[in-house]
């Protein structure tokens, strides 16, 4: 079975939001993957008197540092660089925990309904309630070595609800179809159908809905290090440069906005895309 | 019509412009330029956090600290120059024994309470055995009076009161100690030992005392209103007449820092400090040539480093200490901070008694000392486990502990940096095996080396759980010294004790020493004789506000009112 509609390629090269969206995505993904080849300096080293006037405040752009330096004496150009590549890891790790665990929870529930239905929905509502960003946090903290690892296992293991929800309901429908009556009537196993005939179908619903939980993970990520419990220092990501220029902000407003600008451009690619897909596979809405 | 819409635009775009930039780079009001002291007004300054009472025997933190101040009086005060030297309060004079054991104060006849009545002797045994009684308050002073006659027999309910003191007559309080001590007089300056109203304490009780007491002090309460603001009017009885000068003091709390200092700019607060300033508006208002005259940097008794735990690996090895304290640059850190501190070498602040600026043995950055100790701890290629290195949360922690982790890693000390709220942050540095190595500082209650050194390094100050001996360093040799300190009665010996006893830190290096802190206050033109007091911080009692009488005023709008047709008339195309 092929799984890409021409029709689905044919209509996203169409939409001209979907190709910017791929363009910024793709150039993001570049520029954080290159960051060890592009970046000017180490971007953990503070160059002290280099790159701190004598009252302290960070230089402008030259041609050493050429975005200038954060407020601890810092290359600012390769901090972005290097904070691209983590935020990016973290929210491709977290998405990809999402995936997994949203659809192989959705899959299970809706396929096989009943008793595993009502217990594995019953344990999303009751995960539900839990708020967000507090959990997040207080997870972080009372690990006794937080790291890049707790910030993604945490941020995936709370975002695969409501993909299983939505999986949980495509199931609920292909499992009627007549393929599958046919493939059951055929003798075929459970793990046969849900591998051969149902997950096969679930592809566009997941990587649609994927590429936008990309861009809310990007958001959530910089959101912990921008309040302190995120990335541990000096490691740069996106949230933790915003969370440092925050009082230099009114003075040095190139340091705030070198990172905002970033999330906002990488999360509006991530959007756009992910609607772009949604659009091309699915255009009836 | 398009050339409108183009006009349109630029005035949406200057108008944009115009919000973006301050408009108070300069004061809102200027002086009248009265001469002399003189009575009224309101002064207000804010503070981000929050004051719970101001019982002088339970306030310890220093925001609660500086109101306890404004309400409360004791015996003696520190003056508010120099280096705060003991100065009469309540008492006019005293006598100290030959043997360094007897004090007799004699009080003042003008002393009194806020409610009229005359402070006498016995009010002061009655508030002292009051905050000393640990089955009525746990008041965190009690320690600093730990050398009166008497004091474990009766802090342990052996005796009913405190066999050293008496009262030979209303104005006259004497005082026997179990032994000399030269910190004392500093101590009886400390509000712990504040005189309280027996009959008012009585009325409200003890748990309301500190909201709704009176005290004999310069201020007396008038509104106190939790988490919003306290507000305070001058204690018509108070002894040192004609101070306080100003009317009323509005302290507001929880107020955030930027905008605190939004609200100075605007004229609604007649000081901004330190804590009021973000290093963006810190920039800002040095920059101001309006604002230079009214902006003072002070530089404080604070001294601040990271402890290192002698308990723990790798710093139980003395070189690896030594070499963490050679190896941070601490001028980068100044500059880091835009010099709102000053680099520190040893233990004594500058502008505090001890402190020498050809320290011997200073904690200098050393690249090549710091590498030779690491060579000598046995690490000549780095030690090979991570460390934590604990920050408290916030910008200023953050700085310090990145540059100090790049500083570490060049000699092969690699630290993980590990961030912790404040309550959580201190209590970790007061249990043993614990923190490895963390920010610690220590700001002095009284301008007196023991002061700063008995709570940070003395061994009796190790305990296990809120340790205030943070690196859980013990030396005998030191210890020996430190007790020597306290009872010494010649007063160059005692600094020259102190002094060694420095050195001996600097060559164990229990803490690696980074700075010592510069206060910058800002004050609106108009408040005269303004100065950072060096123990009280931001106290108004001394200043005076220069500002037009209402007559004056009332003088002023009559005469504006006269002239306004005049000056109609002076200008040329505008009707009358």
């Amino acid at each position: 079975m092929d799984l890409v509609d021409p029709r689905a390629v044919a209509r996203f090269r169409r939409n001209r939001g979907a190709l910017a969206g791929l363009v910024i995505v793709l150039v993001a993904v570049v520029l954080s993957a290159l960051a060890p080849l592009l970046a000017p300096h180490d971007p953990n080293t503070p160059f002290k008197s280099r790159t701190l006037t004598t009252q302290g405040v960070p230089i402008g752009p030259t041609r050493e540092f050429p975005l200038g330096a954060d407020s601890v004496g810092r290359c600012e150009l390769s901090r972005l660089l290097y904070g691209g590549r983590v935020s990016l890891i973290v929210a491709f790790a977290s998405t990809a925990i999402v995936v997994v665990l949203g659809t192989s929870v959705g899959l299970v529930a809706g396929y096989f309904g009943r008793f595993t239905d009502a217990a594995l929905m019953r344990m999303v509502d009751a995960l539900m309630t839990f708020p967000f960003m507090l959990t997040v946090m207080a997870l972080n903290r009372i690990v006794r070595r937080p790291g890049l690892w707790v910030v993604f296992v945490v941020l995936g293991a709370l975002s695969w609800l409501s993909l299983s929800r939505q999986v949980r309901a495509k199931t609920l429908q292909l499992k009627e179809q007549e393929f599958v009556l046919a493939a059951r009537a055929l003798g075929a196993s459970s793990a046969r159908i849900l591998a051969r005939h149902i997950l096969p179908n679930l592809a566009t619903l997941v990587i649609v809905i994927a590429t936008s939980v990309v861009a809310q993970m990007i958001i959530a990520e910089s959101a912990l290090s921008m309040l302190g419990v995120g990335v541990v220092p000096p490691t740069a990501s996106w949230g933790s440069m915003l969370q440092e220029s925050e009082s230099l902000t009114r003075a040095v407003p190139r340091l705030t906005l070198a990172p905002g600008l970033a999330i906002l451009l990488t999360v509006v690619g991530f959007n756009l895309l992910g609607e772009g897909l949604r659009d091309a596979f699915d255009p009836k809405g | 019509m398009r050339s409108t819409r183009r006009a349109e635009a630029a005035l949406v775009v200057a108008l944009s412009l115009a919000a973006c930039t301050d408009p108070h780079t300069r004061p809102q009001r200027m002086g009248a330029g009265l001469a002399g002291p003189r009575r009224g007004g309101t002064f207000r300054f804010a503070m981000d956090g929050d004051v719970g009472t101001a019982d002088p025997a339970l306030t310890a933190d220093v925001t609660a600290m500086l109101v306890t101040r404004m309400l409360h009086e004791c015996l003696v005060d520190y003056s508010a120059t120099g280096t705060a030297e003991v100065i009469p309060a309540l008492a006019e004079r005293w006598e100290v024994a030959p043997d360094g054991r007897t004090y007799t104060f004699h009080l003042r006849p003008t002393a009194r309470f806020g409610n009229g009545r005359e402070v006498t002797s016995r009010d002061f045994v009655y508030a002292w055995e009051r905050m000393l009684n640990p089955r009525r308050l746990p008041s965190p002073g009690a320690e600093n009076y730990r050398l009166i006659e008497g004091f474990e027999d009766f802090r342990e309910g052996r005796d009913a009161h405190l066999r050293g003191l008496a009262t030979p007559d209303a104005r006259t309080l004497v005082v026997h100690l179990s032994a000399p001590d030269r910190t004392f007089l500093h101590a009886l300056a400390l509000r712990f030992a504040a005189v309280v109203p027996r009959e008012v304490v009585e009325a409200v009780g003890d748990a309301r005392f500190g909201t709704d007491g009176v005290g004999a002090g310069p201020f007396l309460v008038d509104a106190w209103e939790p988490g919003f603001r306290i507000a305070l009017r001058r204690n018509p009885y108070y002894w040192n007449a004609p101070k306080p000068y100003v009317d009323r003091v509005i302290f507001e709390v929880s107020i955030a820092r930027h905008l605190q200092f939004m609200r100075f700019l605007a004229g609604e607060l007649e000081l901004a400090h330190n804590y009021s300033l973000s290093t963006a508006d810190y920039l800002w208002i040095r920059r101001q040539p309006a604002w230079r005259p009214y902006v003072t940097t002070t530089p404080v008794p604070t001294v601040a480093g990271f402890m290192m735990n002698t308990e723990m690996r790798p710093f139980d090895n003395v070189h690896v200490r030594r070499a963490a304290a050679f190896a941070i640059d601490r001028e980068a850190l100044c500059r880091a901070r835009n010099y709102r501190i000053q680099p520190a070498w040893g233990l004594f602040p500058p502008a505090s008694p001890g402190h020498r600026d050809d320290l011997p043995n200073a904690q200098r950055f050393d690249l090549d000392a710091a590498r030779r100790e690491m060579r000598a701890a046995g690490y000549p290629n780095g030690y090979p486990d991570e460390v934590e290195l604990w920050i408290g949360e916030g910008e200023s922690g953050l700085v310090y502990g990145q540059l100090i982790q790049a500083d570490l890693a060049r000699i092969g000390l690699r630290m993980r940096i590990k961030q912790a709220s404040g309550s959580v942050y201190y209590a970790s540095l007061g249990r043993p095996h614990t923190v490895a190595m963390g920010f610690t500082g220590w700001q002095m209650d009284y301008p007196d080396p023991a002061n700063f050194i008995e709570p940070s390094f003395h061994s009796r100050s190790i305990q296990p759980e809120n340790s205030a001996n943070h690196a859980f360093y013990r030396n005998a040799e030191f210890d020996r010294l430190v007790d020597q300190g306290r009872v010494e009665p010649d007063a160059a010996r005692r600094i020259a004790i102190y002094q060694q006893a420095e050195q001996i830190l600097l060559r164990d290096a229990p803490w690696a020493f980074i700075y010592n802190a510069v206060e910058l206050t800002a004050v609106q033109p108009y408040v005269k004789d303004w100065s950072l007091h060096p123990v009280w911080n931001y106290y108004p009692g001394d200043l005076w506000l220069d500002l037009p009488t209402r007559a004056f005023q009332a003088a002023r709008r009559d005469l504006a009112r006269a002239l306004g047709p005049l000056a109609r008339l002076a200008t040329p195309g505008v009707a009358p």
